[in-house]
């Protein structure tokens, strides 16, 4: 029997069976299989979308997810649409979003497709940001939440993400992940004003990779590549040891720890942020999600020697890895609560439209990648260590950059008996000391970490014009009233620099009876001091019995961190500020600031982002205001007098001032409160009762502040500033 | 009887013929080694790069350009001349298209601009997807050498010489797949500001070419011999760098004045110890390209005031193998052989590398990961364009093939080299004579260094006084060879391709008494002790 070698059709009813088949199949495998498996890797190059498109019309075992996120409206000028933009460039489109419209630039993002920058006027700020970036959502940018969590969980400094629906060109453009941008105003509102940005690439043969680019910031540049031209000439010859002294060490473990979750063994494929905090003269690793996809990069056999890849080699930040770690695998169970909470709140949005079981199984896949079991047994610390070379012609292009100056781990027995020898201090153990007599400081002095300076009574130092000196362990004054110790300039027609400590958060300042005049500010070490005494970084400053007075820079004196008890001091006559406190809690008691120079423009006590009690101080003659308190700082000012200063009690930017029982006489305005930094918010302040006379105005304050008045001080902000 | 023969028969005959006819007028034409290499490398083209399919993703960066086709007609119908023109073009990168200027480039070279592989050059904004750099030129690398100027560049960078960034890319152009090609930075003023180094432009002299005016080729002209002839490629101010450049010029002439006067004058003017391990490099990668009159580049150290070089179109194994040991690139390099100091230095850093890179394995792991990277996208390319003849013109479509040959060529290319300059340069025999003075002679090239620790500091070497330099609680001197140049050459700065060979030692130390117990003899390259 032969097969007919006739042509047969196929008709419609195999057609049909066909089809009716391959649906039942379809239909069945995902009625029945387990969403885990749905949710995996397909092979055959079956995408994810492809089954998440099946999956919503096919799997009946949940509801489809629903949800809102808020929505942006982004409009443009006839016949123009954002969508279409293809340019590098800023263009102008309207913004809008709940409680807020403007005009503002847009721009693609460079670094991943179908993404946008909008830049928001500096005056106008949306929600306290300046930039926010928006990339295209699916599911999966959960991811980039969880990240969010667990840079969070270990202290860093990052990004805030969340999800918004873009409506543009007259219709819904889907979900995006929007994240807060890095720039100056992020790092001012995180706590680090003025630090400058950069990125860190780690291919070593990239030319571009060799030293940090810094974001507009050239001083940056030249003081810090030498600084760090000579660490890599050191690390290369095995001594790890520095590091802690050019990068927070705690953060950069942290941030270890987060590129190797995020990345594992490739993570160094990806460029890092750090900012250079000149208040520390220190390096700060912050965690960025990585936007680009690098090219697949396979097993590059060398990475850029540079602070974050020499990190893991240093034996400090070893540690602090390991305890990030060990941390985190104790605290996984907390943390993944924290990421069903996120599934919760997000998901259904994200996963509008399809099968919520697949998403949800996706997403359990993805957190089991960041933190699950496998990943805690493994080792960041051996999956991190590659061969680090600075390829590129790092020795030649090194040649000239070397530094001069203090260098931690040279001499430091021979520095201080160096400069002992050279005046009349001596050393004792690990201190310099500086008793009665006089001491020319000819040019610029760095005392070496950890050791101690104790000046005694009747100690008179005289530091030559633009020379600084820098303490960097704890310092004692150990002056009196009757008999201070004096730090003058040596000539008093030109000032000398600053006269600073900078701390490592646990050093100890103790100032009695000191007379300070005739200094400005300070470079020095890569360490901007603004104060003519300057403290950065001390756990607490005392000062008693203190007179500090004519200074040419921008501030009288500085403290950055930390404790402050102040009591029966007088600063007067500064150029600009007087006293200037970041990020201090404490208190200032029976303390007189005043300013006589004609040409001084300051205030008298300038609060940022602190807690401070005024009691019983005198303001006076302040071209500018009595007291200042700024960017989310709390003061409560009593007992204290406020005579003839242009403003007497500021309140601004989030911040609130309580004033209780303090006499106002013959100030520009007594009380004021508004928004001077966009990126914050309006500020209060609250009256008791006080007494104003003869002042031009009693208060103002814009529309996002408020100025209340209270009859009697309440209980609760007493135990804020520590009263009883 | 015979059947008729059908007429696709007759067909595919007359097809062969045809192609035998084709092939034997081209190897009239040609001559036949020509035309059989063009033939090779187009069936090798057709046959084997056909097989790749579905190579994966691709592992190194993609250029993707929109081009004018108009534009593009206009430059390719009237090439090399057009080479210098500009034409506006789009350079697509994350569904952002980035405005850049487009030119071809290589007038001298018809691999650069014969073939479907074109070299160009794209100057980019500020913020482009290759920022930090500006310029950039994306070159046609060649099938049977891909990726040896790319290694050049990873070898002298590794060994501290200042390079351009370099980067195999795969070039698209209008939606067309133009293939892999290698990108790397054009140096201009913005050198150390594209290394982060430097927040301005530097001064910066580019040695080459003229450049090119009407529809001549210029001839090359001797760089070292007039300051004229380099040109100034950078907007910072030129007053003091082309005094310097002016004193480096004058230094390198030779006259009357002794050695040591050339040696300190220039090294007022040059960054030495970056000079030595760019010559120590131009050894280690092998290449004659970089010569009197191209591939130069001078680079004003802003915090040293100094010149340094940067390592340009090296082209890895571009010498014939064998090479000798002090081989002249440049006038340059005719007083740094001269002065034995650097010599020495420059011979240690080639070493070292060659250690690291050959011994140690560098190179080949480099090599190794570079292949893993171009992998997908060489496979991709189905425009793998080079010469496939001596003849210049002949630049034709090729095949994967000679892209690992190319690969496999540089390997054992690179190991012969090294091996051989390796041996020479440990190679340290001597015959030691001991008596009232000690007379050593050697045959082989090494410099030898005596130390000792137990005799004067001031010793008589072939009866003129020297004094030794303090050594590890001793005294050290170093006999240094005396390179004579080969029979027949011009022993001067500005000569061409010149040769210097090293002459046998004869030398007798007198220590002004017996001869140190502790007198130790090794070879100045190496450290190793002298057999």
């Amino acid at each position: 029997m032969s097969r007919s070698a006739r042509h047969r059709l196929i008709g419609a009813r195999a057609w049909l069976m066909a089809v009716a088949m391959v649906a039942m199949l379809l239909f069945v495998g995902f009625r029945f299989v387990d969403t885990d498996r749905l949710a995996g890797d397909w092979p055959l190059g079956i995408e994810h979308h492809e089954v998440d498109g099946y999956a919503a019309l096919l799997d009946w075992r949940s509801d489809t997810a629903s949800g809102t996120a808020e929505r942006y409206l982004i409009s443009s000028a006839p016949e123009a649409c954002l969508m279409e933009e293809r340019g590098p460039g800023w263009n102008t489109h309207w913004f809008e979003a709940e409680g807020f419209g403007d005009s503002v630039e847009v721009r693609r993002l460079r670094t991943e497709p179908g993404g946008f920058v909008i830049k928001f006027k500096r005056s106008e700020p949306f929600r306290s940001q300046r930039h926010i970036v928006l990339s295209p959502a699916r599911v999966s940018s959960l991811r980039a939440k969880y990240l969010e969590i667990l840079a969070d969980e270990l202290g860093l400094i990052t990004p805030e993400v969340s999800f918004v629906r873009i409506i543009a060109c007259g219709k819904d453009q889907g979900l995006f992940l929007k994240e807060e941008r890095i720039d100056d105003d992020f790092l001012e509102k995180r706590g680090l004003p003025g630090a400058a940005l950069a990125e860190f690439g780690h291919d070593a043969s990239r030319p571009d990779h060799l030293f940090p680019d810094f974001d507009d910031d050239s001083l940056a540049m030249t003081d810090l590549t030498p600084v760090l031209a000579r660490a890599y000439g050191e690390l290369a010859a095995g001594r790890t040891d520095l590091l802690p002294y050019l990068v927070d060490a705690r953060a950069a473990g942290a941030l270890l720890v987060m590129a190797w979750i995020e990345h594992g063994p490739s993570a160094f494929d990806h460029a890092h942020v750090m900012a250079y905090d000149w208040s520390r003269g220190r390096l700060v690793p912050l965690y960025r999600r990585s936007r680009a996809n690098p090219v697949a990069r396979t097993a590059v056999p060398f990475r850029m020697s540079d602070p974050l890849t020499l990190a893991i080699v240093d034996g400090t930040i070893r540690q602090y890895v390991r305890e990030r770690w060990s941390e985190l695998s104790d605290e996984a169970w907390r943390v993944r609560e924290r990421f069903a909470a996120i599934d919760r709140a997000w998901l259904p949005i994200l996963a509008e439209g399809q099968a919520l079981a697949v998403a949800q199984a996706r997403m359990k896949q993805i957190q089991e990648e960041l933190l699950g079991s496998a990943m805690l047994a493994a080792d960041p610390i051996k999956g991190l260590e590659a061969s680090l070379a600075r390829h590129a012609g790092d020795a030649s292009l090194s040649l000239g950059l070397e530094t001069t100056g203090y260098w931690p781990g040279d001499d430091d027995a021979a520095i201080l008996a160096g400069f002992a020898e050279r005046t009349k201090a001596f050393v004792r153990g690990d201190t310099l000391v500086f008793p009665r007599g006089r001491y020319l400081i000819s040019s610029d002095l760095t005392v070496p970490y950890g050791h101690a300076v104790v000046m005694e009574p009747g100690a008179r130092i005289e530091i030559a014009a633009g020379a600084s000196v820098m303490i960097q362990g704890p310092l004692h004054v150990r002056g009196t009233k009757r008999n201070p110790v004096f730090i003058r300039a040596a000539d008093d027609g030109a000032p000398f620099g600053s006269f600073a400590v900078v701390g490592d958060g646990t050093t100890d300042v103790r100032i009695e009876g000191l007379q300070m005049s005739g200094g400005s500010e300070g470079r020095l070490n890569g360490v901007y001091a603004s104060g003519m005494l300057a403290i950065h970084g001390a756990a607490r400053t005392i000062m008693r019995d203190c007179v500090i007075s004519g200074s040419h820079g921008e501030d009288l004196m500085n403290i950055k961190g930390g404790e402050v008890q102040l009591r029966d001091c007088i600063f007067e006559n500064g150029h600009a500020d007087l006293l200037d406190l970041d990020r201090c809690t404490g208190a200032i008691d029976r303390s007189v600031f005043r300013n006589g120079l004609a040409d001084a423009n300051g205030d008298g006590l300038d609060v940022s982002a602190s807690r401070i009690l005024v009691t019983g101080c005198t303001f006076s003659n302040l071209k500018d205001k009595g007291i200042s308190v700024g960017e989310a700082s709390q003061v409560l000012a009593m007992d204290s007098r406020f005579d003839g200063n242009a403003a007497a009690l500021v309140s601004k930017d989030l911040s609130v001032a309580f004033a209780s029982g303090n006499r106002f006489t013959g100030n520009g305005v007594a009380f004021a409160a508004y928004r001077k930094k966009p990126i914050y918010g309006g500020a209060r302040l609250v009256r008791y009762t006080n007494v104003l006379e003869a002042n031009a105005r009693d208060e103002q304050a814009d529309e996002q502040s408020a100025i209340i008045t209270e009859a009697v001080l309440d209980e609760k902000v007493r135990r804020m500033f520590g009263m009883p | 009887m015979k059947k008729p023969s059908s007429p696709a028969a007759i067909l595919r005959i007359g097809f062969t013929v045809l192609i035998l006819l084709s092939v034997l007028g081209f190897a009239v034409s040609l001559g036949p080694s020509r035309a059989a290499r063009i033939a090779g490398a187009a069936v090798a083209n057709v046959l084997v790069d056909g097989f790749a399919e579905q190579p994966g993703e691709h592992r190194i960066p993609i250029i993707d350009l929109r081009v004018d086709p108009a534009a593009l007609d206009s430059l390719n119908a009237d090439l090399p001349w057009s080479g210098g023109t500009n034409v506006k073009a789009r350079l697509i990168d994350n569904g952002v298209e980035h405005k850049v200027r487009y030119r071809y480039r290589g007038m001298y070279t018809p691999s650069h601009f014969l073939g479907g592989k074109k070299s160009f050059r794209l100057s980019m904004k500020r913020s482009n997807p290759w920022a930090p750099y500006r310029r950039v030129n994306v070159i046609n690398p060649k099938a049977h050498n891909l990726v040896n100027n790319h290694m050049a560049a990873w070898v002298a960078g590794s060994m501290g010489v200042p390079v351009p960034m370099d980067e195999m890319v795969f070039a698209r152009i209008n939606g067309q797949d133009i293939g892999v090609m290698e990108l790397y930075e054009q140096v201009d003023g913005d050198f150390e500001r594209n290394r982060h180094i430097w927040p301005e432009q530097v001064p910066v002299y580019k040695g080459d070419f003229p450049p090119i005016n009407g529809r001549t080729l210029s001839k090359g002209r001797t760089l070292w011999a007039d300051a004229a002839r380099w040109e100034y490629s950078s907007k910072a101010d030129s007053t003091i760098a082309r005094a310097k450049l002016l004193r480096l010029i004058a230094a390198l002439r030779k006259d009357t004045l002794p050695m040591a006067a050339h040696r300190d004058s220039i090294a007022a003017l040059l960054d030495v110890d970056a000079w030595l391990r760019y010559e120590a490099a131009l050894l280690v990668i092998n290449t004659t390209h970089v010569d009197q009159y191209h591939n130069q580049w001078l680079v004003l150290n802003p915090r040293s005031g100094r010149y340094y070089p940067v390592l340009w179109d090296a082209l890895m194994l571009f010498a014939p193998p064998g090479e000798p040991l002090y081989y002249v690139n440049d006038a340059m390099s005719w007083w740094i052989m001269r002065i034995p100091e650097w010599r020495l230095q420059r011979d240690r850093y080639a070493r070292d590398a060659m250690q690291r890179l050959h011994r140690e394995g560098g190179f080949n792991r480099h090599l190794d990961a570079v292949v893993e990277r171009i992998r997908p996208s060489v496979l991709a390319d189905r425009n793998k364009f080079g010469n496939v003849t001596l003849e210049p013109e002949d630049v034709h479509r090729v095949s994967v093939l000679h892209v690992i040959g190319s690969l496999a060529g540089l390997r054992d290319g690179a190991a012969a080299h090294w091996e051989q300059a390796l041996n020479r340069m440990e190679r340290a025999e001597a015959v030691v004579d001991r008596r009232a003075a000690l007379r050593i002679r050697s045959e082989t090239e090494a410099p030898i260094r005596l130390h000792w620790t137990d005799a004067p500091q001031q010793v008589l070497v072939n009866g003129e006084a020297v004094q030794a330099e303090p050594f590890a609680n001793g005294w050290t001197i170093v006999l240094h060879r005396e390179l004579v140049a080969k029979q027949g050459g011009k022993d001067h700065p500005l000569a061409d391709k010149q040769v210097l060979v090293v002459a046998p030692l004869d030398a007798t130390i007198d220590f002004g008494g017996s001869i140190p117990a502790s007198l130790m003899l090794t070879n100045a390259i190496t450290d190793e002790p002298v057999r």
